[in-house]
């Protein structure tokens, strides 16, 4: 009853057709601007607003403005995203030999310029119940075939290579630390502070493989040194090893070499002989790290506490 | 100020303790009393090439890592040199009793065979002879392949140049036979048992084994001589023996980089089409309810007018 008095229904067509025009008429002008922009018009004596990258507005004449090309990836970065063809990397780590010796971390810290306490590769202390026997455990990325960390990245930084290789390109993370939440390993480490570098160090072209020079406000990872891979070298923290703990190979070759002896046999027979596991399959991650349970051990268990004792007899 | 070099210390003690790990510990290199009755054992093993070439064998798998190629204690962890003639002092039976039992960072190997250990010994004893590798004689190897009878047969040739410059064949050489992987160091042994060489200089051995190569198939052959008395000769060959390698393990692409990269178009379509679906369900059920609050109030007004 009440809308017969004054008809608005007619007044909001009106208004609607005017803002349409307007807006039509504002499309038709950006575009003619954005078009002048490209082919470098004499000056018209107007101004367009900017954003620089500092995030300061600024005015400039239309004819000042040139259009610049996305910057190239470097051959560093490229080659990152690309996995080695018919490769599928594999990782099988006896937990029967490793006596904590933690010659893979001090490596892993050196060839990825980390921090001490980054290292991406950590031995844990495990036991896995009140009367099991205890053991230590290396935990590098276990690099799954179903990766849980690379699905919640929102900039696509963190990926999985077709070779395998879990890789995150620290130039497009922005330090969300999504992954960090999605890993059910606990894998990923945050750069919190400042990477000790010298102006130099720090303006190296960034090499995606090997997660160098490290940056402020993004993640770290295992990288399964892809770099060494690429070379046909096996990764840092397997040929530091003095204990024999860690054999790495190829999935699709059906080999791994050993890093400490360098003997070779077929993954798949290993696997099998000494009932290979890996970590958590439950989770459906598929994880390409396996273990091989603790048996047979060469030399008895020495608990971390005891590693205290030592050092501070040698202090005296 | 003082508190925070008391945090320093306390750091730099934690990253000490962290690092001390089952490193080299003073304890480690005290001297390690032998009982008199082990040191008295002898060794059952005689010195003969073989002794050596098993000990080689065994020592380059189980203590070059720590203890060096050349035994001087410079391999990857600091361990005892195995060179210094306080080492060598000792009894063959006192070294058997150490590397039985095993201290500290040294691992005992009592689960090995006697015979193996004292191979190692006489092995570990020659080290320390001074060995130029100038010393060392040239010999060449060559590779062939032989396809006949469904028998597939590898044969490796070792010959070497003698004084009077004539070229003739090393007899009782051993010869190893391997595939290479990707990984320069990783040489996978074909056949498991030791091979030597003829009067001839000829060595053949069956290979039936099913090993993945390449794309096509191509597996890179190598056969190797690692002598005490001739410098380590390898030689690689192609064969097309092995099954072809799948290449593309991934059957869904899906699983690489994001996941909706590699969506596929039926699942984007249906996904769309079901959201969309429900979405225009909800409206039309809206719609109607309006209509049914429109018909009351219409009803309501009829009633009272």
């Amino acid at each position: 009853m009440k809308d017969q008095q004054h008809n608005p229904t007619n007044d909001s067509r009106r208004n609607f057709l005017k803002q349409a025009a307007l807006l039509g008429a504002g499309v038709v002008a950006g575009a003619g601007v954005l078009t002048s922009c490209s082919n470098h018009l004499a000056s018209s004596g107007e101004k367009t607003k900017l954003l620089t990258a500092t995030g300061e507005l600024v005015e400039v004449d239309p004819s000042q403005i040139k259009r610049v090309r996305k910057e190239k990836l470097t051959e560093l970065q490229e080659r990152g995203r690309e996995g080695l063809t018919g490769h599928h990397w594999t990782w099988v780590i006896d937990l029967a030999k490793c006596k904590n010796a933690r010659k893979c971390m001090d490596d892993c810290v050196g060839a990825h310029e980390l921090k001490p306490y980054q290292s991406h590769i950590n031995v844990l202390q495990m036991q896995d119940s009140k009367s099991g026997a205890p053991y230590y455990m290396p935990t590098p990325c276990f690099h799954c075939d179903n990766p849980p960390c690379t699905k919640v990245c929102p900039v696509n930084a963190t990926f999985k290579r077709s070779d395998g290789i879990v890789l995150i390109d620290n130039l497009r993370c922005i330090g969300c630390r999504f992954c960090i939440a999605a890993c059910p390993y606990s894998a990923r480490r945050f750069q919190w502070f400042e990477p000790d570098y010298t102006e130099e160090q720090k303006n190296r072209v960034y090499d995606v493989e090997l997660n160098v020079p490290q940056k402020k406000g993004t993640i770290t990872k295992c990288l399964m040194s892809a770099d060494r891979l690429r070379i046909g070298k096996l990764p840092y923290c397997v040929s530091a090893c003095p204990n024999g703990v860690y054999w790495f190979g190829d999935k699709l070759e059906d080999t791994v070499t050993n890093g400490t002896t360098h003997e070779t046999v077929k993954f798949s027979e290993l696997i099998r002989d000494n009932a290979g596991y890996t970590y958590f399959e439950d989770l459906g991650t598929k994880p390409q790290v396996y273990y091989l349970p603790p048996k047979n051990r060469t030399s008895p268990y020495v608990p971390v506490d005891k590693f205290q004792e030592k050092y501070e007899e040698k202090r005296g | 100020m003082k508190m925070k070099r008391n945090i320093l210390v306390t750091a730099a003690l934690g990253v000490a303790f962290l690092y001390s790990g089952l490193l080299a510990n003073a304890q480690d290199f005290a001297p390690w009393p032998v009982p008199d009755e082990a040191a008295a054992v002898e060794n059952p093993v005689a010195l003969t090439k073989e002794s050596l070439q098993a000990g080689k064998s065994l020592f380059d798998l189980q203590c070059k890592a720590c203890h060096g190629e050349s035994g001087k204690g410079d391999g990857l962890i600091k361990s005892a040199n195995l060179t210094t003639p306080e080492f060598l002092a000792q009894t063959d039976g006192a070294i058997h009793y150490k590397i039985y039992h095993g201290r500290g960072v040294m691992p005992g190997f009592s689960t090995l065979p006697d015979e193996q250990l004292w191979d190692v010994i006489n092995y570990v004893r020659s080290l320390s002879m001074v060995r130029d590798s100038a010393d060392l004689k040239d010999a060449t190897i060559s590779l062939y392949f032989n396809d006949a009878e469904g028998q597939r047969e590898l044969t490796a040739k070792v010959e070497e140049t003698n004084a009077e410059g004539e070229v003739v064949p090393v007899a009782g050489m051993k010869v190893n036979f391997a595939v290479q992987t990707h990984f320069v160091l990783g040489q996978l042994p074909v056949v498991p048992a030791d091979h030597y060489t003829n009067e001839n200089g000829m060595v053949t051995v069956v290979f039936n084994d099913t090993l993945i190569g390449d794309g096509e198939g191509m597996l890179q052959v190598v056969a190797s001589i690692q002598d005490m008395e001739y410098k380590p000769a390898q030689v690689t060959e192609a064969v097309g023996w092995g099954v072809p390698n799948p290449q593309d393990y991934w059957t869904e692409r899906r699983a690489l980089w994001k996941n909706n990269d590699y969506v596929p178009i039926w699942l984007l379509i249906s996904f769309t089409g079901s959201a969309l679906a429900i979405w225009l369900t909800i409206v039309y059920v809206a719609l109607l309810v309006r209509k049914i609050k429109l018909e009351g109030d219409r009803y309501e007004n009829d009633v009272n007018t």
